[in-house]
């Protein structure tokens, strides 16, 4: 196997927008080349992680993004692995490049659901789970993560107060992030009386639904040297799934996809979780970042809940997590998600974050979840 | 060649018309005993020896949430409460929903619940 740097990086905002999603990935992409330093027509392929370009009446969205871009010979695969397909579209476009088949790979990802009502998105979204034995049988997406917490908090004594230090300090983060959707500080109490969206999740535990787009150039050792010094390793790579619908599970506290691709990653790697400096998780729901940090493993279970409360997870606190914002407060363009995460992990690793930077990161992790971890997706990064 | 074949199907639709009928329909391992709602054709240590049953109407919350804002088929019934349900005599696990529920303190984890066949979408649930 190859060793794969990424060698550009780039994102849109995320918000709303007027922009169609080919438009915004093509932004995302032009940029990410043109930071690399990459022609178009070295491309060996392209990923593009996507869920609902349907809703805008267009599927096959490669040809076009890759026509716009000036490079229609190139191979282009949309995937779908509902809020995972950003980091599903990376790992094969790095697979692409470690086993050789091509030297230089772009992936990227896109959404836009900002032109749908809340009530079209929200069923759209529950489309990502078991509709059949979920949706269609009265569960919202918010829903399936909400019985989650409640489960969790009937485990560990947990408290609704808990989850709301998880968004107040990934607020905290956004507020520095240009790039945010959602960039303003919060209080725990304007979490505690924002609107129930499905008990005992509020809308401040939830995070909003997001326009954006984001992409990652992937080269080989020889092109990455060629290029500059504007590289980051793929230390490690892991994708794992876990039983698809969640009434199916024995236990509803845990999300066992996020240890199985923690470990592979972590196993290719050879480090260990204390050698990470910084983490972006996949906090769609507040409960879904305090699960993760005991899933990844950096944590014992039931000890999830109050990491933000107690300092742990604060940018400068001894396991930083989030420092981009999140799916809280940065957003969750869903297709776009799991590439924008690395794009953080690019930047803080290349020490460009500005005021929210990481001081002196040298290893980076990235955890993308699609539905309630039916796909998983963490990655290690490292300068 | 293969061994004869003890296992049997469950379609979508045979189970959706034993719901309208008031049956819960499942299957089970003939090897383990592992139990599926949800259909499967191996079970999860790989068995394929899948036989169809019927299981209890009756069990107990394992979890809930309220939901006020739902997919488009449940519209006109919110609030309600939406469930993660124990059927009695050893499981399968299964999900549902308890019209009228409109606050958390008015169902608990364990409440014991029973399956009410309905002509409104999904399993309906009323507390026992």
């Amino acid at each position: 196997m190859r060793k794969v740097y990424v060698v550009g990086a780039a994102s849109t905002r995320y918000g709303k927008f007027d922009s169609s999603a080919r438009e915004l990935v093509v932004d995302a992409c032009a940029a990410a080349l043109d930071e690399a330093g990459v022609e178009p027509k070295a491309v060996g392929g392209h990923f593009i992680g996507n869920a609902f370009s349907v809703a805008e009446k267009q599927g096959h969205l490669g040809p076009l993004v890759n026509t716009t871009l000036g490079m229609p010979e190139a191979p282009s695969y949309t995937i779908e692995t509902a809020c995972a397909s950003g980091s599903s579209a990376f790992r094969e476009a790095f697979v692409n490049v470690a086993g050789g088949f091509a030297d230089v790979m772009l992936a990227s990802g896109v959404e836009r659901v900002s032109q749908l009502d809340t009530i079209t998105a929200t069923s759209f979204f529950a489309y990502g789970s078991d509709f059949t034995f979920e949706g269609a049988n009265g569960c919202s997406f918010p829903g399936l993560y909400a019985t989650m917490a409640r489960s969790y908090f009937q485990k560990y004594g947990a408290t609704e107060e808990d989850l709301a230090h998880i968004a107040v300090k990934n607020h905290e983060n956004g507020a520095l992030n240009p790039k945010a959707h959602l960039q303003k500080r919060i209080k725990v109490e304007d979490v505690l009386k924002s609107m129930v969206v499905a008990s005992p999740l509020k809308l401040y535990d939830a995070c909003p639904f997001s326009d954006g787009a984001a992409a990652l150039v992937l080269a080989s050792e020889d092109v990455a040297k060629r290029l500059g010094d504007s590289r980051v390793e793929i230390l490690g790579s892991g994708r794992a799934g876990t039983i698809a619908t969640l009434q199916d599970r024995p236990d509803l506290t845990m999300i066992p996809s996020t240890r199985l691709a923690a470990d592979q990653a972590f196993k290719m790697a050879k480090i260990e979780r204390k050698d990470v400096d910084l983490s972006e998780v996949h906090d769609c729901f507040t409960i879904a970042e305090a699960v993760a940090l005991e899933d990844l493993g950096y944590v014992k279970r039931g000890e999830g809940a109050k990491a933000a409360r107690e300092g742990l997870t604060a940018r400068d606190g001894k396991l930083p997590v989030n420092p981009s914002g999140g799916l809280k407060s940065k957003g969750h363009p869903v297709g776009a998600t799991g590439i924008g995460q690395i794009v953080e992990a690019y930047e803080q690793l290349l020490g460009r974050s500005g005021p929210r930077q990481v001081p002196d990161a040298e290893v980076a992790l990235t955890h993308n979840i699609g539905a309630t971890g039916g796909s998983c997706g963490v990655h290690l990064l490292g300068v | 060649m293969a061994e004869a074949q003890t296992q049997e199907r469950l379609t979508l639709k045979a189970q959706k018309d034993a719901l309208r009928d008031g049956r819960i329909m499942g299957l089970e391992c003939g090897a383990c005993g592992e139990r599926h709602f949800t259909p499967v054709v191996r079970c999860s240590k790989g068995h394929d020896a899948l036989r169809v049953k019927e299981y209890a109407k009756e069990g107990r919350v394992v979890s809930y949430t309220i939901q006020v804002v739902a997919p488009e088929a449940f519209l006109n019934e919110v609030p309600f409460a939406w469930v993660v349900v124990d059927l009695d005599g050893g499981g399968p696990r299964v999900s549902g929903w308890v019209p009228f529920i409109a606050k958390p303190d008015e169902l608990a984890i364990g409440q014991r619940v029973k399956f009410t066949p309905s002509y409104k979408p999904g399993m309906v649930f009323e507390k026992v």
